[in-house]
């Protein structure tokens, strides 16, 4: 009699699998969809810190300067859920963009309001974004692609 | 237990599983429509709610009319039948009541057509083709077919 199992086990057991399958399919869905909208949140709160240390670096004038370290504000997360942020100079704006592949979607756009309009972008090797008031534009130096002055949206 | 008795089983228990076969059977049809119906509901549910979720953030599609953002909730939603439509499908149109920022309704007098309640309809009918199609992207952006049911989605401004 060793190593046999009963009738009724297998028939629970097939009739678990057959329960436990059709609920994975709307569990995968919501799981997905709460993800995107994590990392969505995410995006939008880094852009919300770039534009409040832009702004502060505006406001106390020539010299001024904050470093927005990895622990704060990681490029490479940043980079891996597909998020980049755009700064238009013209309608004083950041464009959080985020890539929503994970649903469908190709991409969504969020708006974060800035003070300045005079805000240069320069290529830095660090994994940090130093932000520097000159006395005459905003200095943006960031290592990598991640931030880029541009109008979408 | 004699070697000829090993890997039986009881008529009882073969008689309750006759009987268990016999009503899953006759009541399968009815399972599968319900089944469908209740997927199509819970999943145009994960869209508006997903819509209404970025729409909160201040999120919109690159061509969308992008509103700042502000607490947008769906407060209830209810079913409303059409009939039958053309293709002898039961219709029925989902309505979502949502509370949105008075901004929005101000601007938007008719939730049907304001940006939110664009988006909480383009994204519950994807959400409904995915589940039973596999893919994101409907033919047709305001209606979405199944076997047996024809969606269509509004909203309403919730008072």
């Amino acid at each position: 009699m060793r190593g046999q199992i009963s009738l009724e086990a297998i028939l629970t057991v097939g009739l678990a699998i057959i329960v436990f399958t059709s609920l994975v399919n709307l569990a995968t869905e919501r799981y997905s969809s709460a993800i995107e909208l994590g990392e969505m949140g995410e995006a939008k709160m880094f852009g919300e810190f770039l534009a409040e240390a832009i702004n502060s670096v505006y406001s106390n004038g020539k010299g001024f300067s904050i470093v927005l370290r990895e622990e704060r504000f990681n490029l490479s997360y940043l980079n891996n859920i597909g998020v980049s942020f755009e700064i238009c100079n013209s309608n004083t704006t950041i464009y959080v963009i985020k890539n929503t592949s994970k649903i469908g979607s190709v991409t969504r756009i969020a708006r974060v309001p800035i003070i300045p309009n005079n805000i240069i972008i320069t290529l830095s090797n660090a994994s940090e974004v130093t932000i520097t008031n000159n006395g005459t534009n905003i200095m943006v130096a960031v290592g990598g692609n991640i931030i880029a002055l541009g109008c979408r949206g | 237990m004699n070697k000829k008795d090993k890997g039986q089983i009881s008529l009882e228990f073969i008689m309750i599983l006759g009987v268990f076969l016999l009503i899953v059977l006759t009541l399968y049809p009815h399972i599968q429509r319900e089944n469908e119906f209740n997927k199509a509901l819970a999943s145009a549910k994960d869209g508006a709610i997903y819509a209404t979720s970025e729409r909160g953030m201040g999120y919109a599609c690159e061509t969308c009319v992008k509103l700042p953002s502000g607490t947008i909730k769906i407060i209830n939603m209810t079913l409303e039948d059409r009939g039958i439509d053309q293709n002898g499908r039961k219709a029925y149109r989902i309505r979502f009541y949502i509370s949105v920022p008075s901004y929005i309704k101000d601007r938007y007098p008719s939730c049907y057509n304001s940006p939110v309640g664009m988006s909480i309809r383009r994204q519950a009918i994807r959400y409904i083709y995915r589940a039973f199609y596999g893919s994101w992207n409907p033919p047709n952006p305001l209606e979405v077919c199944t076997d047996r049911y024809n969606f269509t989605i509004t909203c309403s401004y919730a008072e």
